[in-house]
């Protein structure tokens, strides 16, 4: 086998029968995903807008027309046209050049809040289905507080006591948004935590620990990603709810929210000042979940419609 | 002294009201070498025996012991090697996203065991499945296949004593024969003890040289295969299994259901 694996075409190592090496085994089930994934064209459009607003928040220098805060007084509000793609706002700002560097700050609070959310969410999920008991009861309770906090307002509190700004904006979506995960991963524990495979791993002698990390985690991180890229889009949405409130990202920051509150007091008069920015903020969004939606029959196929 | 020692087993499970005895002091021996048996119907606790043995539950009183060793002092890796369990639904005891590799060196990577290539290939040809099944993952493998892995990953760590859960009762019929064949030559191979639970009267017989008979909780009777075949079974639940096993018969099942309505 391993001879002739070498002369194999690249389509016959990802569909062949005879599978030789991890490796192949691996490449083949992602090749498979990946098929499935790319079969749905919503889904596709998703992953094509996320991937163009990561490529935007990494090359904003080189994409942007203009300075994102350089001001041009002589040249404000003007609509879209050649010099300015998307218009000007009140202080001559070129809009495009601002939701382009804008995207750098939506990417920044969507990752850093699914980077904070997933693990806190899986190990108090996974820690409460597996151990059960008292454990469980104490995690849920504690779950059921946090879920119980209305995270608008919760980040309205935060901006009072420590001051406006994206961290605590981020800290603030986080409090509010790990209890879904948590007990989405405690849903997924429950059902298998009586199943002959946890029990057989058991016997086998392994620790608690272990057959949360080897045997139930595989099960339960398909589904949370799931959860986590539909998440994504509410968290964008309050993240710029907060800097509409002023709460969030300060001026000059070029947040899609911040932009949208300052341009809505000339939104009679110059639309695109509120406009663009706000198309920014429902396109990320929905391409969000639609991204989420594709991800979730590829992955979890219990769930798909 | 023989090698499993089962000593006035008892086990409660549920809390409160909901409180309810699986088993009633329990007590028999296995010999090394030896295949015994449990059979019993449904709910009857067999399988629960096997699952005190294995450490699954643990809130049981009396005693188990293995080799004169008893549960509570036996350090628990040493336990999980010298005793395995092979489980009845092998569509559940297999984890789906693991490949037959990972599941057969899961258990050697937890003893910190050495060549654990070499002892997975090893354990794949002993339980009869080509190296090809190696990287497959088990949606991929027919029942009987799978079986076979839940089998291999059971030897892999070379126990002496090996707990099957009605191995077979999962299985297409077709299948059931080549699984027990593997069953007994691996005995002979691997010099293993075997503690068998079924419900089928026939595979008790084709498998074991003595076996209990449970109902509800408790042990009716003990007997050996020769006493089978010579039909000295005394226990009415003894005689009315084995009847029941021998064909169906419309009025055993009638009186079977007035009994159980009186």
């Amino acid at each position: 086998m391993s001879e002739n694996s070498s002369s194999m075409s690249l389509r016959e190592y990802l569909s062949s029968d005879t599978v030789t090496s991890m490796r192949q085994a691996t490449a083949q089930r992602v090749y498979w995903s990946l098929r499935a994934f790319l079969g749905n064209p919503l889904a596709v459009f998703g992953l094509v807008v996320i991937l163009a607003m990561i490529l935007a928040a990494i090359f904003a220098p080189w994409i942007a027309t203009h300075d994102p805060n350089a001001q041009n007084l002589s040249r404000a509000l003007q609509p879209p046209g050649e010099e300015n793609w998307l218009g000007t706002d009140e202080l001559g700002r070129d809009i495009f050049s601002r939701i382009v560097y804008g995207s750098r700050i939506s990417i920044y609070i969507v990752i850093l809040v699914s980077v904070i959310v997933a693990p806190v969410g899986l190990v108090v999920g996974m820690a409460a289905g597996y151990f059960g008991g008292w454990v469980d009861r104490v995690l849920m309770r504690v779950t059921d507080i946090f879920l119980s906090f209305p995270s608008l307002i919760l980040a309205l509190a935060f901006a009072a006591a420590l001051g406006p700004g994206i961290e605590n904006a981020v800290i603030a979506i986080s409090l509010t948004a790990w209890p879904s995960i948590a007990r989405l991963a405690r849903a997924e524990t429950l059902t298998m935590r009586a199943s002959d495979f946890i029990a057989a791993a058991q016997v086998s002698g392994a620790s608690a620990l272990r057959i949360l990390r080897r045997h139930i985690l595989p099960i339960c991180v398909p589904s949370v990603i799931v959860r986590i890229t539909l998440n994504m889009a509410g968290v964008l949405l309050t993240a710029a709810g907060l800097g509409f409130l002023g709460l969030g990202a300060q001026p000059p920051t070029p947040e899609w929210g911040a932009m949208t509150s300052a341009g809505r007091r000339f939104m009679i008069d110059s639309w695109w000042v509120v406009t663009m920015p706000g198309m920014a903020i429902l396109v990320v969004a929905l391409a969000f979940n639609l991204f989420g939606d594709g991800l979730r029959d590829v992955l979890d196929p219990r769930q798909s419609r | 002294m023989s090698l499993i020692d089962i000593d006035d087993l008892s086990l409660f499970l549920g809390q409160g009201a909901r409180r309810r005895k699986i088993l009633d002091s329990i007590s028999f021996s296995v010999e090394a070498g030896q295949t015994y048996g449990l059979v019993g119907e449904s709910g009857s606790g067999k399988s629960t025996v096997l699952r005190c043995i294995a450490g699954l539950y643990r809130q049981w009183t009396g005693g188990i012991a293995v080799d004169g060793q008893t549960f509570r002092q036996a350090d628990r890796l040493g336990w999980c090697r010298n005793v395995q369990m092979v489980f009845q639904d092998p569509y559940g005891s297999l984890h789906p996203k693991h490949q037959i590799e990972d599941i057969l060196a899961e258990p050697l990577h937890i003893h910190k065991l050495d060549n654990i290539g070499e002892r997975v290939g090893k354990v794949l040809d002993q339980v009869g499945l080509p190296g090809k099944f190696r990287y497959r993952f088990p949606h991929q493998l027919s029942g009987g296949q799978r079986q076979r892995v839940a089998i291999a990953r059971a030897m892999v760590l070379r126990p002496s004593i090996v707990l099957l859960d009605e191995p077979t009762s999962a299985l297409d019929v077709s299948i059931q024969a080549e699984i027990l064949n593997l069953f007994m030559d691996l005995r002979e191979e691997l010099k293993l003890t075997y503690l068998l639970v079924s419900h089928d009267l026939s595979v008790i017989d084709h498998m074991c040289s003595a076996f209990a008979v449970m109902q509800a909780g408790r042990i009716v009777e003990v007997l050996t295969r020769d006493a089978l075949e010579n039909n000295e079974a005394s226990a009415p639940y003894t005689r009315t299994l084995i009847e029941a096993s021998e064909r169906y018969d419309r009025d055993l099942a009638l009186r079977q259901a007035e009994a159980e309505q009186a």
